[in-house]
């Protein structure tokens, strides 16, 4: 697993909770300087044996897996706040530079760029040779991945600036947006299907399972609505913004709030399947790790957690080789982790996992 | 979220961006004209302050006086609101309204620290204060580069450290109230170096839009003075230690501050008959007849 802490990458064995490596260590850019992080919000990607992760401080990563040595790194000029996708041969990022940006993820070499008219926030997304990219200017765009040429007639315009990461299914394309609206776009003419408002804006990816969507938005409230016509179904109050993208474990629906309120619910109707909402009492803003039964949450803080939805119960993750505070919210569930070697590609806001293949 | 936040802080953030946006989307303008209107709505408390420190200053020596000729408590204070009563001073004027302002540049403070913020935390602490308006929403995120600057971030050229020291020093050297104490001088004069020093220092760590508000704020008093004052009182030898601010205007209006001589003053103590004492211009009176 590859965690954020205080400001540092750290790659965790799963199992015996052991950091195998932190980055930066003393590591320097070619000109001499020291590697100052800043922070992680996007999340890292893996393939081929490397990690890939953007950092505030407005480099590009690619370090070696094992061992956390640098392969290559890049500086694209701006804060990296969205996550990184590796694919079909190419390094995909957004940068507050304006810019999409393609790489070699071999070399860091950059194959083309795409300008958009302000920050890109938002992790790409890339799907059968396209790729969508939301951008702070309120426009979506669907490039070509191999080169970066327009898709659509004309970009998709929204009504304030756009930092969800999109989501695509059946050829709707669902992102939310700082306009307080969470809008369904057709993904071959890039016209808009519908559009639901809520009381603020939408930052946390949302979650598209069956015939229905999941978004949470910074008006503390989860929404639930008809993927076809944008009907609400109905909303569950967190009572605090909602950042972290929800997640589906089983035939639970796993909720969190940024003051680190959790909650299971029914996806049919939004109740609460808990007694009550499980709290954490740290900031929860990054995107979840779901792992089989368990989904891990890492705290602004630096803490991680892992959440058993079925039992209701969370417990502080202690890694082995990093100082960490060591406390129980919830009621303690079996560390017996069994992660699946799958990667999340999610944006965070702070801290980032993703499962090691 | 608190009443404080609600009815000063909130209001303050969207204005400022409403700001932003008129001008041309540029964050740095908007800092740096919401402080000069903040200055030019808060000048009448400004100047009112600015004339009574000035006026207190002004009453310094005839104070020393006081307190040096009247040893009794009672009669001292009599005295010194006699002063003050005949100079036309409120002892309050100065503080009043600094008291008045502190929670208006608390406010832009506390609205400036959540708006320069600029990482996407902040904005979402930001998004919980913004008014439902398309045209508010629409300028989140800010447009965080001006100059050399990015004003969500500490600016580590030192330039903008050294702008915040001098604008800082030259505001605190035109706000002390001159003092005949030593003593309290050279506290005044301690402050005069520390204050600025600090800020200097606290520029190094906090985002550039915040001590883009610091100079301005001070060059926008220094302005003021100025302009109230007029070049004859406000020259390049004022700032430096070594002078007294303006001294040729500190004798004019001594002289225009100070009430007339008392001619039934009371001597609590009789002084000695053999003491000499010094005037204000250096000459000794006392018995001649010793010279000859």
């Amino acid at each position: 697993m590859i965690h954020s802490q205080s400001g540092k990458l750290a790659a965790v064995d799963i199992d015996s909770l052991q950091v195998a490596w932190e980055f930066p260590k003393g590591q320097k850019h070619g000109d001499g300087s020291k590697i100052e992080l800043q922070a992680i919000y996007g999340n890292p990607a893996i393939a081929d044996g490397t990690v890939y992760f953007g950092a505030y401080d407005g480099w590009i990563y690619a370090l070696d897996l094992a061992s956390g040595q640098t392969k290559w790194q890049a500086d694209l000029g701006g804060h990296i706040v969205g996550g990184v996708v590796v694919t079909g041969g190419h390094l995909y990022v957004g940068s507050s530079n304006n810019r999409l940006h393609a790489l070699d993820p071999t070399t860091g070499a950059e194959r083309w760029y795409f300008e958009t008219g302000d920050d890109i926030w938002a992790a790409p997304l890339v799907e059968d040779g396209v790729v969508y990219v939301a951008s702070m200017d309120k426009k979506l765009y669907a490039l070509n991945a191999a080169d970066g040429s327009e898709r659509w007639p004309k970009a998709f315009s929204a009504d304030g600036g756009l930092a969800t990461t999109p989501v695509l299914v059946d050829g709707t394309l669902v992102v939310g947006g700082f306009d307080r609206r969470l809008r369904a776009v057709d993904a071959a003419s890039g016209e808009q299907k519908w559009s639901f408002k809520a009381d603020n804006w939408f930052w946390a990816r949302p979650l598209v399972d069956s015939d229905t969507v999941y978004a949470g938005s910074l008006d503390g409230n989860v929404y639930a609505l008809g993927l076809a016509d944008g009907k609400l179904r109905w909303s569950y109050d967190l009572q605090a913004p909602v950042r972290a993208a929800p997640v589906m474990v089983g035939d639970i629906l796993l909720v969190a709030s940024r003051n680190g309120r959790l909650a299971g619910l029914k996806p049919e109707n939004g109740e609460l399947v808990w007694a009550l909402p499980i709290e954490l009492g740290k900031t929860l803003l990054a995107d979840p790790l779901p792992q089989g039964d368990v989904v891990y949450y890492s705290a602004q803080e630096g803490d991680l957690f892992k959440v058993t939805p079925k039992e209701g119960s969370a417990v502080l993750l202690t890694l082995v080789g990093v100082a960490t505070p060591t406390a129980t919210p919830g009621t303690p569930a079996p560390a017996t982790p069994t992660p699946s070697p799958t990667a999340a590609g999610t944006a965070a806001p702070s801290p980032t996992q993703v499962a090691t293949p | 979220m608190n009443i404080w936040d609600v009815a000063f802080v909130n209001p303050l953030i969207n204005a400022l961006i409403i700001l932003s946006n008129v001008l041309f989307s540029n964050f740095g303008l908007g800092i740096i004209v919401f402080t000069l209107l903040m200055r030019l709505a808060t000048m009448p408390l400004t100047l009112r302050q600015i004339h009574s420190t000035r006026a207190m200053s002004m009453l310094q020596p005839k104070m020393q006086e006081i307190q040096k000729k009247y040893k009794d408590p009672k009669r001292r204070q009599e005295e010194t609101m006699k002063l003050y009563r005949q100079a036309g001073v409120n002892p309050l004027g100065c503080l009043l309204p600094m008291l008045v302002q502190m929670p208006i540049w608390f406010a832009l403070y506390g609205a400036l620290r959540i708006t320069v913020g600029g990482t996407p935390e902040s904005v979402i602490s930001l998004s919980e204060r913004l008014y439902p308006w398309g045209f508010i929403e629409s300028a989140v995120p800010l447009e965080n580069r001006f100059l050399w600057l990015d004003l969500g971030q500490p600016d580590r050229s030192l330039i903008l450290a050294l702008l915040v020291f001098v604008s800082t020093y030259a505001q605190q050297k035109l706000s002390t109230v001159p003092s005949t104490d030593p003593q309290k001088q050279a506290q005044a004069q301690m402050m005069n170096w520390m204050m600025p020093l600090m800020f200097a220092w606290f520029t190094l760590g906090v985002p550039s839009g915040l001590a883009v508000y610091w100079a301005m704020s001070n060059i926008a008093a220094v302005t003021m003075y100025y302009f109230v004052y007029g070049p004859k009182n406000v020259s390049w030898r004022t700032f430096f230690p070594a002078q007294a601010p303006a001294p040729a205007a500190l004798r004019r209006d001594r002289r225009e501050a100070a009430p007339e001589e008392e001619k039934d003053e009371e001597p609590a103590a009789p002084a000695p008959a053999k003491t000499s004492k010094r005037l204000s211009d250096g000459r000794r009176r006392g018995k001649r007849k010793n010279r000859r």
